[in-house]
C-alpha cells in the first residue's frame, strides 16, 4: 500500500531568476536556502515519487480549452517559459501512479483531464530544479515527478472544495496503490502576489502569514473558506494560487505545518512562504470522497 | 466588448512566433482575421491596456503582450497606464523586463 508521507508548499516566482540580486543580500540567501532545506527534509522522507501541484499562467493553455485539474500521465519536460538558470530538460515522471489517481478518481466521480505528453511551466520546473533535484543528489536516485495543475491563473478558477476532493483522491488513490509508494505533495504557488496589475509589486505580508497560520495548525476548512473577492482584494490575483496549497493539505492526513521560511520580497514581487506539511496521528477522516 | 476574442489574440500574440512577426509587420491586417470591433482593434494596436483589463482580459496576456511587443516595454509605463500611483511605483522592482 502507498503512503503520503509529507508535502511542502513552496512559491515559484519567476522575478527571481529574471533578477537575482534584487533584493537585499539576507532575504536572498534566506529564500534560496529555503529552497535547499526544503530538498533536504525531501530526501528525509524517503520519498519515491513526488506529486507537483501547479497552475498555469496563460501559457500553456488558451481561450480553446482552460481545464480546471489536469494531471500529466505520461512525457514530462519544460519549462515552455524559458528563465535564466532555469533548465529545460525531460523530467522522469511516475506514469503507473499517475495513471492509477485517473483510474481511482473515475471510480470517484473525479474526472481528470489528462495530457499524455506535457511541456509544464515554470510553477513545477522551479520546485522541480530547487527542491526535488536537491532530493535526488542527496539519495543517490531519481524522484519521479507528476505534474498536476489547477485552474489558479485564468478564470473560470477551481473551487476550494475542488481542490481539496482531488487532495483526498489522490491520497485515497496511493492508498490503494500496488506499489509500495512513498509520496509528498508539493504545493507550489502563492503567497501574496500581483501579476499585471496596477499595484504589482505589492506584498500583503498580513495575509501572508494569516495563510501560513493555516498551514501550521492544518485548518484546511478555513482555507477552503477564502472567498475569490477577498482574495484578489488581500492576496492580488497572484494569490489565488493558494488553491494548490489545499490540494496538498488535504493529500496528507491530518497535516500539521511547519514554517520553514518567510519573506516579503517586493524586488521579487510576492510574499515567499515555505512550509512543511507532516501526517498527523488520530482518528483520521476517510479519504473517500463523498458522493 | 467581447472579452474572448480579445484574449484569443493577445494568447496568440504571446505564445505565437509568427502571430508576433504578422503584428509587428502589418497589426491591424492582423488583426483583420479576429472578429473584433473597430474600438477594439484601436485598444489593441494602441496597447491600451487599461482599457483591455476593463473590458475584463486577464492581466497575465495584457503584461505579456506590453513586454513582448510595445515599443516601450517600460513596466512602470505599464503600471501607470494602468493607473497606479505614485505608491504604487515608488517600490517597483527594477527586476522585471524593461
Amino acid at each position: 500500500m502507498g503512503k503520503i508521507v509529507g508535502g511542502f508548499w513552496v512559491p515559484h516566482d519567476p522575478v527571481m531568476f529574471v533578477a537575482p540580486e534584487a533584493p537585499p543580500q539576507t532575504q536572498r540567501d534566506i529564500v534560496w536556502d529555503a529552497y535547499r532545506q526544503c530538498g533536504e527534509r525531501l530526501a528525509e522522507l524517503d520519498a519515491t515519487s513526488v506529486i507537483i501541484v501547479g497552475c498555469d499562467h496563460y501559457i500553456l493553455f488558451g481561450t480553446h480549452c482552460l481545464p480546471r485539474y489536469l494531471i500529466g500521465t505520461g512525457d514530462v519536460d519544460g519549462p515552455v517559459d524559458r528563465l535564466p538558470g532555469l533548465s529545460r530538460r525531460v523530467v522522469k515522471n511516475q506514469e503507473q501512479l499517475a495513471n492509477h489517481i485517473v483510474a481511482q478518481g473515475e471510480q470517484q466521480g473525479v474526472d481528470w483531464t489528462v495530457a499524455r505528453s506535457f511541456t509544464m511551466d515554470h510553477s513545477f520546473a522551479i520546485p522541480h530544479q530547487l527542491i526535488v533535484q536537491v532530493a535526488e543528489q542527496r539519495l543517490g536516485r531519481e524522484l519521479p515527478s507528476i505534474p498536476v495543475y489547477l485552474a489558479c491563473g485564468v478564470d473560470p478558477y477551481i473551487s476550494f472544495r475542488r481542490a481539496a476532493e482531488l487532495g483526498r483522491q489522490i491520497r485515497a488513490a496511493v492508498e490503494s496503490f500496488a506499489e509500495d509508494e512513498r509520496v509528498v505533495v508539493i504545493g507550489s504557488g502563492g503567497i501574496s502576489h500581483r501579476v499585471g496589475t496596477h499595484d504589482m509589486g505589492r506584498v500583503s505580508e498580513d495575509f501572508d502569514r494569516e495563510v501560513l497560520a493555516l498551514g501550521v495548525s492544518g485548518d484546511l476548512e478555513a482555507l477552503c473558506a477564502y472567498r475569490d473577492e477577498d482574495i484578489l482584494e488581500r492576496g492580488g490575483n497572484g494569490a489565488m494560487e493558494i488553491r494548490n496549497f489545499a490540494l496538498a493539505m488535504a493529500a496528507v492526513p491530518n497535516a500539521r505545518g511547519e514554517i520553514i521560511a518567510y519573506e516579503p520580497v517586493p524586488e521579487w514581487v510576492t510574499g515567499l512562504g515555505f512550509l512543511q506539511l507532516t501526517p498527523g496521528s488520530g482518528h483520521e477522516q476517510s479519504p473517500v470522497m463523498p458522493t | 466588448m467581447s472579452r474572448n476574442t480579445l484574449e484569443r489574440v493577445l494568447w496568440q500574440l504571446s505564445v505565437e512566433r509568427a502571430a508576433k512577426q504578422k503584428f509587428r509587420e502589418a497589426p491591424r491586417e492582423f488583426l483583420s482575421r479576429f472578429a473584433l470591433s473597430e474600438d477594439e482593434v484601436e485598444m489593441v494596436v494602441g496597447f491600451d491596456v487599461a482599457g483591455l483589463q476593463q473590458a475584463g482580459v486577464n492581466p497575465m496576456l495584457t503584461m505579456g503582450f506590453w513586454q513582448e511587443l510595445s515599443l516601450s516595454r517600460d513596466m512602470t509605463q505599464y503600471k501607470v497606464l494602468l493607473g497606479a500611483t505614485d505608491q504604487d511605483t515608488a517600490g517597483f522592482s527594477a527586476a522585471l523586463k524593461g
